[in-house]
């Protein structure tokens, strides 16, 4: 599952992450009917449209055996949002039968995989951002940890106030611009707080609103998705 | 969403953010109170007590006319006496023509957020009674003139030294910059108002229906002076304040000290059942129970029943990156937080608080502390729905949205539109990012550098993933 | 509004299904622990001094009334308010002040919590609530026996019905407090600012002890 975000504005995350999944052996296909989980819309509150962006959703993953999300929050769209969004609908088992076979990246490669080492190296001291729906609808917190402390000469240095929403938000961020900017500074705070020069995520909706921050605050602080970093440090 | 009500809003939001001292005492307050409370939420049985409060409250809104008839039948029978109030201005005119008939000229008051949300006090003062807070939080948002900043602890906002200069402006002295001394102050005052008062007001944390006591969990004892002291004592309480019996408390007794206080239990749990007996020699002789509707018929038995379910243990103000930014008084409201966020549009109509639900990043960190289990982030999520279906959604995002809707039902029509919209953003863009943008765009380069595209999309690399170089 | 009307204006918003049914059911909550008498009155010595409050066990009753004419003495208290009851031959007249003016008032306990350092009091002809409140010093003689492991006992208790509701129970867990100024902890705000407590380690005289009689059950 590529995401909207992720075929538009960050493809190299998609090919990151194909790649490290290939590395593991992994055969992966790209169902191109796949645009939109509905989670915008949804979050905005216009249902039907969101139900109808879905709808095309479900349609193109009915034959995988496994999605795999390189965004926590679409991932959580479809194993929380879906059942909601499709109750009493005609499409209610395709969506909870999606729902069974959706993984968020990290997810998928500790806990399908069994992945507990990785011939990955990059010296460079990186902390982590821990994206809320992530944490709190998937349960996913201790995987991606796990595999950055797998990247042989990285220093991990653990985020103060991890728990903090980095406000984005969705259109929250552009219907609250002064909240968001303000929740999200606290977030490069931290960030700089650590001495990390690179910090990495699993959703690229926050890692762009964390970033997007951090270069108009004149930081360069390296901003990357964790397949972006597998990908880029893999040993051959 | 009307221009002036977002204009008001967002001025509120903007002196918030523009304090630099309020920024730091929210922050250190939720920081704090996490902290207190992280040991209890880790132990086994939290999420047992969470689970039994969600299970219990449910059981009592399911049968919320049988609980409430119950515990009017045994507050009577006690001896004392009960007023159905269906909205703010029937509950107001009946304490303020009790408070009249009996001549009270001095009204004591021990914290209740009903009774902000009826506005008693202005309605007490109008029959020229002088109305006194006596919580300590409430006394100083009193004397500032302010709203409650905060559901557990009024004053939260407040610096020492502010706090200083308003009782030593009230005292015609000044007072030391010390939180004993000022407590001290307050309590001589507030002591010699207890003792002359005619009339005690409180909320009431919980009714028990089985017995017709009302319970209330304090810690300063101000609950109790006002209870005691005073020869009248009117409960103002909402109509959800209900348990079955005390044997209910207990799980709610694990849960709300601690939530809200971080304390195992507050110095006093006190349960009220009548007036004073005949044979007792302290206490009011005099007990009025005033069960507030407001709003709340309304939203039993609906989507939103859950939220009914509320302790007011205050776990979600602590825990909401929002608040921790704009904090209380920004919500314009008299429950602020993310229980506010939805009780308040539930309870005055969504055109009274039309930002509020989208005032969220819909995170998730209430939801996940709640006592009571309400989900919140969900419920915030569905008010938007009814704003939108109510059609004050604005229209370039629902035809935003329908358009990205149809784009998203066709994959070569979405390809398309990325074939041209990726190389436009590109072009628009200076230096590696782009700056004052246009429409949503605008909103997000105030603050943050938009990134750069690449020239392809994902799928059309994927095309070409024959030439994707290394494994 | 009429009783009526209000309460079916409830009742026609609730949709619910099952059949009316009173009673709740029987709650999942974990039990408490059940300590034995001498680990509950450990437990509760350790709590009460978390809350700061002075607590001593003494061995009888003699003892307890011992000790605070020490403290009394000590403090120059220049009088106790407390229930006609809780007085004994040999104190001065100058023990019998009013609650509202006495430094130091004296409590019986009917019941108490182990787990939190509780003390509850319930108000009668004779324990008027001011004794526990208004001095800014107050104490409790605490019968060993009173001595419950959790809160949950006492409510169990109280729902029990017997003996009836007094107007007034207090659950009293140390002294009053407030962090309302700054988030800075002081002690004494309205309520009484110092707890003393003495844990009597026997069987209580019979004649304060209503609340007490039916913990013969209790140590098994």
């Amino acid at each position: 599952m590529i995401t909207c975000l992720g075929d538009a504005l960050f493809p190299r995350v998609g090919v990151a992450a194909v790649q490290v999944l290939r590395n593991l052996g992994v055969a992966v296909d790209f169902p191109a009917a796949q645009t939109c989980c509905g989670q915008p819309a949804y979050n905005a509150g216009h249902r039907d449209a969101a139900r109808d962006t879905a709808r095309a959703f479900l349609r193109a993953f009915a034959r995988s055996d496994h999605v795999v999300s390189i965004c926590g929050s679409c991932a959580a769209m479809v194993r929380e949002g879906f059942p909601q969004l499709f109750e009493g609908a005609p499409e209610e088992a395709a969506a909870g039968s999606l729902a069974a076979r959706t993984f968020e990246f990290s997810e998928f490669l500790v806990d399908v995989l069994g992945v507990d080492e990785l011939p990955v190296s990059r010296r460079v001291t990186a902390t982590f951002h821990h994206s809320c729906h992530t944490r709190r609808l998937l349960g996913v917190v201790e995987q991606p940890v796990r595999l950055v402390q797998m990247v042989d000469g990285l220093e991990y240095v653990p985020l103060a106030n991890a728990q903090l929403c980095c406000g984005f938000g969705g259109t929250f961020a552009v219907k609250m611009p002064h909240i968001s900017t303000a929740i999200v500074d606290e977030k490069v705070d931290h960030i700089l707080e650590t001495g990390a020069d690179l910090v990495v995520g699993l959703d690229m909706s926050c890692l762009m609103n964390i970033e997007g921050r951090l270069r108009r605050r004149g930081h360069d602080v390296e901003v990357r998705h964790l397949a972006e970093v597998l990908a880029a440090s893999w040993r051959a | 969403m009307s221009v002036a009500s977002r204009q008001a809003f967002d001025a509120r939001v903007e002196r918030a953010l523009g304090d630099e001292v309020l920024q730091k005492v929210i922050a250190d307050g939720q920081d704090y109170m996490q902290a207190l409370v992280a040991p209890a939420r880790a132990e086994g049985e939290w999420a047992a007590a969470l689970d039994e409060i969600a299970r219990m409250r449910a059981h009592t809104l399911a049968r919320l006319d049988h609980y409430v008839d119950q515990f009017a039948t045994q507050v009577e029978e006690q001896g004392g006496h009960v007023f159905f109030a269906a909205d703010a201005a029937e509950a107001r005119r009946y304490v303020a023509d009790l408070a009249q008939r009996q001549g009270a000229k001095l009204i004591v008051k021990s914290k209740s957020m009903v009774t902000e949300e009826i506005e008693l006090n202005p309605a007490l003062e109008a029959i020229g009674a002088q109305v006194v807070e006596t919580d300590l939080g409430e006394f100083i948002v009193q004397l500032a003139h302010e709203r409650s900043f905060h559901i557990v602890a009024p004053a939260i906002h407040k610096s020492l030294e502010q706090i200083r200069e308003l009782f030593s402006k009230a005292a015609g002295r000044e007072l030391e910059a010390d939180a004993n001394a000022l407590t001290s102050y307050a309590r001589g005052v507030l002591r010699e108002k207890f003792f002359a008062a005619d009339l005690g007001i409180t909320g009431c944390n919980f009714g028990v229906a089985a017995t017709g006591s009302v319970v209330l969990v304090t810690n300063e004892g101000n609950g109790r002076m006002t209870t005691t002291l005073p020869r009248t004592h009117v409960v103002v309480m909402g109509v959800e304040r209900l348990v079955p019996t005390f044997q209910d408390l207990e799980a709610i007794l694990k849960v709300l000290p601690r939530a809200g206080a971080g304390e195992r239990i507050t110095a006093y749990v006190t349960a009220i059942t009548g007036p004073r007996r005949d044979d007792e020699a302290d206490g009011p002789k005099d007990l009025h129970v005033v069960i507030v509707d407001n709003g709340r018929s309304r939203i039993l038995g609906g989507k939103y029943e859950k939220i009914l379910t509320c302790i007011r243990c205050g776990a979600c103000l602590d825990v909401c990156p929002v608040y921790r930014k704009i904090g209380g008084h920004a919500y314009d409201a008299v429950y602020s937080g993310p229980i506010g966020a939805v009780l308040s549009p539930l309870l005055d109509g969504l055109d009274c608080h039309p930002e509020l639900p989208f005032a969220s990043s819909l995170c998730g960190a209430c939801t996940e502390v709640c006592s009571a289990r309400i989900p919140l982030a969900e419920y915030l999520r569905e008010l938007r729905e009814d704003s939108v279906e109510s059609g004050s959604g604005r229209l370039p995002w629902r035809l935003g949205f329908q358009a990205f809707a149809v784009a998203a039902h066709s994959p070569r029509l979405w390809a398309a539109a990325e074939v041209v919209a990726l190389p436009l953003l590109r072009l628009l863009s200076a230096g590696g990012a782009i700056l004052n943008g246009r429409g949503p765009l605008a909103a997000w380069t105030r603050g943050r550098e938009f990134p750069r595209p690449e020239k392809r999309s994902f799928r059309a690399l994927w095309r070409r993933r024959r030439d994707w170089r290394g494994r | 509004m009429e009783r009526r009307d209000f309460l079916s204006r409830l009742g026609s918003s609730i949709s619910c299904d099952e059949p009316q049914q009173n009673t709740l059911v029987q709650s999942d909550l974990p039990e408490g622990q059940v300590l034995a008498a001498r680990e509950r009155v450990d437990l509760f010595i350790c709590r009460l001094n978390e809350l700061g409050v002075e607590a001593r066990v003494v061995s009888s009753r003699e003892d307890a009334r011992d000790a605070l004419e020490r403290l009394v003495s000590e403090r120059a208290w220049s009088g106790v308010a407390c229930a006609p009851g809780l007085r004994w031959p040999g104190i001065s007249e100058k023990w019998t002040a009013e609650a509202g003016e006495a430094p130091f008032g004296l409590c019986e306990a009917d019941w108490a919590v182990a787990e939190t350092g509780t003390i509850v009091v319930r108000s009668s002809a004779e324990v008027r609530r001011g004794y526990s409140l208004l001095p800014p010093a107050v104490g409790f003689f605490v019968p060993e026996r009173c001595i419950f492991s959790t809160v949950g006992d006492v409510l169990d208790e109280l729902a029990a019905g017997d003996p009836a509701l007094p107007s007034c129970i207090s659950f009293i867990s140390g002294p009053s407090n407030t962090a309302d100024i700054a988030s800075v902890r002081v002690v004494g705000v309205h309520g009484p600012r110092e707890v003393f407590a003495w844990v009597i380690a026997e069987a209580v005289d019979g004649a304060v002890d209503h609340g007490c009689m039916r913990h013969e059950a209790q140590d098994r």
